[in-house]
């Protein structure tokens, strides 16, 4: 059968138990339905689960890598790959995606998929090099940082092309949010799906190949051109290109009140300055780095030649990284956050939700919420120490005394000790640092986001900024702190952001939603109109619902934590979202009934979804 | 007494307005600022032909206005915000944001984005204090 031009119609099943490798054909089918990346990956999790519902660290679950149909073609920002299975840190549906070049090597080398079965019973990697697949002894290698790890393996490969995915030591010691790392410190950081490797003993997979070759018209080239000029004028692309991510920094604090300071308790931070992107970009910044094809290149590469923090050249920390770590701790010294972004990527580490388990450590001591025989006696655990922040992400990581309790999440932690409000989390998954109070849309974004709260599968704090795609029904919508109204635009932000995710392109990449879907016609082998572009990401949505039901999700469970709605002074100017409002009509909107979290039988029907 | 915008009444009117007790807001805000401006408003629908101002902003001062018709020679300057007259009018009325406004491409931005990050209160303010010039729009 000839390959649908996008994809390569194959995927690999690697079961580590009984050490056997098998190629399959690509369900063609359903990657129509389901389009490739987190997207497909849920409809064979879905699949598997119809067999049986397991643990996330048991010895049965499966571990899926997919790239979606746009995944490594000559096209702007297809970069991207998707990681999906049961998240140890939720235990509902997890997903995290990453960009670099390993996804699209994947597609070079010919499968669009792997699905990793089974646990070994030592550790091992995966090689694999076009048709050549083994599974390799990593003996030598279990127990190294990510860094040390995807060098020593490159060396003893003699092959430095190679891309590779691996864990630290995070990962391998079960860390409930640690990170699967790939191309050096590029993250598919949430939802802990490093631990899910690590209990298959499984420490890398590095892949290479030869085929770049997809069978696309002369039209691909021509719209991937157009869409590219359109994204460059764009100011945020500018910006990003200028000051990555952190760029956003400033703007956060001083203008929105976006960016969470001591534990979403604190409404100003002047320091935010130090810690900018802008700041970055004069003092340790020495380059920049693109994903495959990414004409933005927002990746910061940083360096800091001698003191304290010193560094070699490496990826400089993220908005997120610096809100989990800066903001959010109250640490304004750029170059010690560089180093702990460094240190969390060599254990393999999520900077999203360590940042956040730590902010709640450091609350609970300060609201004597703590015995003092459970702390370590050399730490100072004030808000500000970047000694500390560095010293608890390594006895996380490696789940030493007090660690052992932060490495469950923040919200084991502060239910361990009875306070569970304290912790910003939704489903479980600490909530990145876009605040509801600053754009009121976001409260519904992560009550009802399929992975627990969640900035990548809805950004409406964007949307709420301006950034709108009326052809989409994603338009203007004035009053950022607006509650009433706005269940259209949230959804379907959420819809097109799960085909995002499913295709698999950056989200920083935004041509105009027609160009998306003369892309992502041409690499389905179909023609695909505007409309159908929210319709599946409706599909997966809904899909990703129905696992999470299986898995015993909950519409209990989509309540804001207490921490997360004092009224702050400062930019956000005292708002607090009205969730239930958002709730209400989102869910009349979706067509899910409110009280169970399903979708309506009728909605199943025109979402093709029946047989689910 | 009310000013017509674009026109170069209207900007003298509004470097007093920075540069007097309503305009504190911004002159606390732009403390550090150093930077010159071009304000440029292209002709739409409702502005026959398009115009630019000039604006020298230093530490919370005003320092310099000027006002430029189409196709005069316009001064060399930091920073440049363009955009469409009803957009401005949008802008000046409060009714948008001027981050905003680009994020939403009615406007574009031209020079050091670091810069400019540092000062969205400041550029704020700046907008802010246009809506206390008494405007009268063509």
């Amino acid at each position: 059968m000839v390959p649908i031009s996008g994809y390569r119609g194959k995927i690999l099943r690697i079961n580590l138990t009984e050490k056997e490798v098998k190629t399959e054909p690509l369900d063609e089918e359903n990657a129509r339905k389901f389009v490739g990346g987190s997207g497909l990956g849920a409809y064979y999790y879905y699949k598997f689960m119809e067999q049986k519902v397991v643990e996330a660290l048991s010895p049965e679950n499966i571990l899926i890598f997919f790239t979606g149909p746009l995944t490594g073609l000559p096209t702007a920002c297809s970069g991207r790959f998707s990681i999906c299975s049961r998240s140890p840190l939720t235990g509902i549906w997890g997903e995290a995606n990453s960009g670099g070049k390993f996804g699209p090597e994947l597609k070079f080398a010919g499968y669009d998929g792997i699905i990793v079965e089974g646990k070994s019973e030592s550790p091992v990697y995966i090689y694999i090099n076009d048709e050549k697949i083994e599974i390799r002894n990593a003996n030598d290698y279990w127990g190294m940082g990510v860094f040390e790890s995807q060098e020593k393996i490159l060396q003893s490969l003699g092959d430095e092309t190679f891309k590779i995915a691996c864990i630290g030591p995070a990962g391998e010691n079960l860390v409930k949010f640690a990170s699967i790392m790939n191309d050096g410190a590029r993250a598919a950081g949430r939802t802990g799906l490093g631990a899910v490797m690590g209990s298959k003993m499984l420490k890398a997979i590095v892949v290479k190949g030869s085929n770049k070759h997809f069978s696309l018209p002369e039209e691909f080239k021509e719209v991937s051109q157009e869409a590219q000029d359109t994204i460059m004028k764009d100011f945020s692309t500018e910006l990003s290109h200028d000051l990555g991510t952190a760029g956003y920094v400033d703007l956060a604090v001083d203008m929105f009140g976006d960016l969470p300071i001591r534990n979403w308790s604190q409404g100003t931070y002047e320091n935010a300055f130090n810690i900018s992107g802008a700041t970055m970009s004069e003092t340790i910044l020495v380059g920049r780095k693109a994903c495959y094809r990414c004409p933005i290149a927002c990746s910061r590469e940083v360096e800091i030649p001698k003191g304290k923090y010193k560094l070699p050249k490496t990826k400089g920390p993220e908005y997120e990284t610096i809100g989990a770590f800066g903001t959010n701790l109250l640490i304004d010294n750029l170059e010690a956050l560089a180093y702990a972004n460094y240190m969390a990527n060599s254990y393999g580490i999520d900077t999203i939700s360590s940042g956040a388990t730590i902010g709640v450590f450091l609350d609970l001591v300060s609201m004597n919420a703590i015995p003092k025989e459970d702390l370590l006696d050399n730490l100072d655990y004030s808000f500000g120490n970047p000694e500390t922040l560095i010293e608890l992400l390594r006895i996380i990581s490696y789940r030493e005394g007090i660690g052992n309790l932060l490495a469950e999440g923040s919200k084991k932690l502060a239910e361990h000790y009875d306070q569970l409000d304290v912790s910003p989390q939704i489903a479980g998954l600490e909530v990145p640092y876009h605040d509801p109070r600053a754009f009121s849309g976001m409260a519904v974004q992560y009550l009802t986001s399929p992975r627990g709260a969640c900035h990548a599968n809805g950004d409406a704090y964007l949307v709420l900024q301006g950034l709108i795609f009326p052809e989409l029904g994603i338009d203007d919508i004035p009053n950022r702190f607006e509650n009433k109204g706005i269940a259209k635009q949230m959804a379907n932000i959420q819809s097109y952001r799960q085909l995002y995710n499913a295709m698999t392109i950056c989200q920083f990449y935004n041509p105009p939603a027609k160009l998306v879907a003369k892309l992502l016609g041409i690499a389905m082998g179909e023609e695909i109109v505007l409309e159908e572009l929210i319709l599946l990401g409706e599909r997966i949505f809904a899909l990703k619902r129905l696992i999470n039901l299986k898995f015993g999700w909950k519409t209990e469970w989509e309540k804001i934590p207490q921490v997360m709605l004092q009224k702050l002074e400062g930019p956000t100017e005292g708002n607090i979202p009205d969730y239930e409002i958002q709730l209400k009509e989102w869910y009349t909107y979706r067509n899910y009934d409110r009280n169970t979290g399903e979708p309506k039988i009728d909605e199943l029907k025109r979402l093709e979804l029946l047989d689910f | 007494m009310s000013y017509k915008f674009p026109s170069k009444e209207w900007i003298e009117s509004y470097k007093d307005t920075l540069n007097s007790e309503k305009g504190k807001p911004w002159q606390e805000a732009a403390k550090t600022w150093e930077g010159d401006f071009l304000f440029v408003i292209e002709p739409d629908e409702r502005l026959e032909k398009g115009h630019t101002f000039y604006i020298d902003l230093w530490h919370g001062e005003c320092r310099k206005v000027d006002s430029f018709e189409e196709g005069e020679k316009v001064p060399e300057s930091e920073f440049e915000y363009k955009g469409t007259y009803s957009n401005w009018l949008k802008v000046i009325s409060g009714e948008l944001d001027p981050i905003k406004g680009i994020l939403t491409r009615k406007f574009t931005l031209k020079g050091s984005k670091a810069k400019v990050m540092r000062a969205t209160k400041a550029a704020k303010e700046l907008v802010n204090s246009a809506q206390n010039v008494d405007t009268e729009f063509f």
